[in-house]
């Protein structure tokens, strides 16, 4: 057998063999770390444990005032964002009637008087009945679009407030980017990190789905400033965005880093006194006309001392 | 070696090779769909 033939063999296996390896790591290192969660599959499923935060079983999250007057009757059905869950948790717990909630241990059924979807879900059901009052931040042009479509207009109650905040990995050596950094980096003008006096890595600019809480917010910062298309570089350093009390609170994620914004860290402190630039509300929205007598009973517990006080202890900043 | 086992064996390895590259990827895209980029960013240094 000729052995100059067999090694040339050999190493052609050998390379085959080397060119996959190297792919697969590549796309392990790459790819498949970053988005493998150390999460539960239950937490990653839920984002937080919804176990945590149902009203009536002694749940650690839910803070709750027992001295309120509790509604009777036309019991209005209560949603909203997957941030705000602890703060309409609260609120239930305080003035629903405790038979009004039903949750089987993974989700609340159809009949409860408190859902728990999302952004998304709960604007959707508060148009189409579904839901009567629902926790949220502004809503999108699309989803207002969606409610004139049905003649249905917002009735929006200011009830605390939360800071839009910017994430990005602890080993980014940026920590301070102003309000113009962000409009260029969503616009796709800012690339990359050594504009901001960072590393020479590209920016990975991340977005969240369309009419998403955040997504939305991300949309009133950029104001008239085009957001160029979603796009995710693999070897570049991502920036992503959130809210204060979902990053730090809920999810407890203590391996992210909050940049400051124009210098200012958002805190319980800047967020009060609006030093922190892009603090945003938290409101409580109805339908406009609604004359379930209920929702307004309901709302107006929110904004009394205990409903503020509820605001305050799930983690959010009651209004001044 | 001859010949025909040796791009019999080559043909092999392509093919296993291919089928775990194509496995990850798809594995990938069904993490990337249920993480949030809270916790994308955190794994991201």
């Amino acid at each position: 057998m000729n052995k100059k033939k067999l090694v040339k063999q050999l190493a052609a296996i050998l390379a085959l063999i080397m060119l996959f390896v190297g792919l697969d790591v590549g796309i392990y290192q790459l790819f498949i770390k970053r988005v493998t969660s150390h999460r539960s599959p239950a937490m990653q499923k839920q984002m937080i444990v919804v176990s945590d935060y149902v009203p009536f079983t002694g749940a650690p999250g839910v803070f709750s005032c027992d001295t309120a007057e509790r509604i009777e009757g036309d019991i209005p059905t209560i949603d909203g964002a997957t941030a705000l869950l602890p703060l309409y948790a609260g609120f239930v717990e305080s003035v629903y009637p405790e038979g009004s909630v039903i949750f089987n241990g993974e989700a609340y059924e159809e009949e409860s008087a408190m859902h728990y979807t999302n952004t998304l879900g709960a604007y959707k059901d508060l148009v189409d009945g579904k839901a009567d009052i629902i926790l949220c931040a502004q809503p999108s042009d699309e989803q207002l679009a969606y409610a004139a479509e049905h003649g249905v207009e917002f009735e929006m109650t200011r009830i605390g407030s939360d800071a839009f905040v910017f994430i990005v990995n602890p080993s980014n050596t940026v920590d301070d980017i102003t309000l113009d950094d962000v409009r260029g980096i969503y616009s796709g003008k800012i690339n990359n990190w050594k504009e901001l006096g960072g590393k020479n890595r590209e920016i990975a600019a991340m977005q969240r789905v369309k009419n998403s809480g955040s997504q939305t917010a991300l949309e009133k910062v950029m104001g008239d400033v085009p957001i160029a298309k979603d796009y995710t570089t693999l070897f570049g350093s991502p920036i992503g965005f959130s809210y204060r009390y979902y990053v730090t609170g809920l999810l407890a994620e203590d391996k992210v880093k909050i940049l400051k914004i124009n210098g200012v860290e958002p805190t319980p402190e800047t967020i009060a006194d609006g030093s922190y630039p892009i603090s945003g509300g938290v409101y409580a929205i109805s339908r406009k006309g609604d004359t379930n007598e209920n929702v307004r009973k309901v709302k107006d517990f929110m904004l009394s001392p205990e409903g503020q006080k509820i605001v305050e202890q799930s983690g959010y900043i009651p209004i001044a | 070696m001859k010949d025909k086992t040796f791009y019999i064996l080559l043909a092999l390895i392509f093919v296993i090779g291919t089928g775990i590259t194509i496995g990850m990827f798809i594995h990938g895209c069904k993490l990337f769909q249920t993480i949030s980029i809270v916790e994308l960013i955190s794994n991201w240094s």
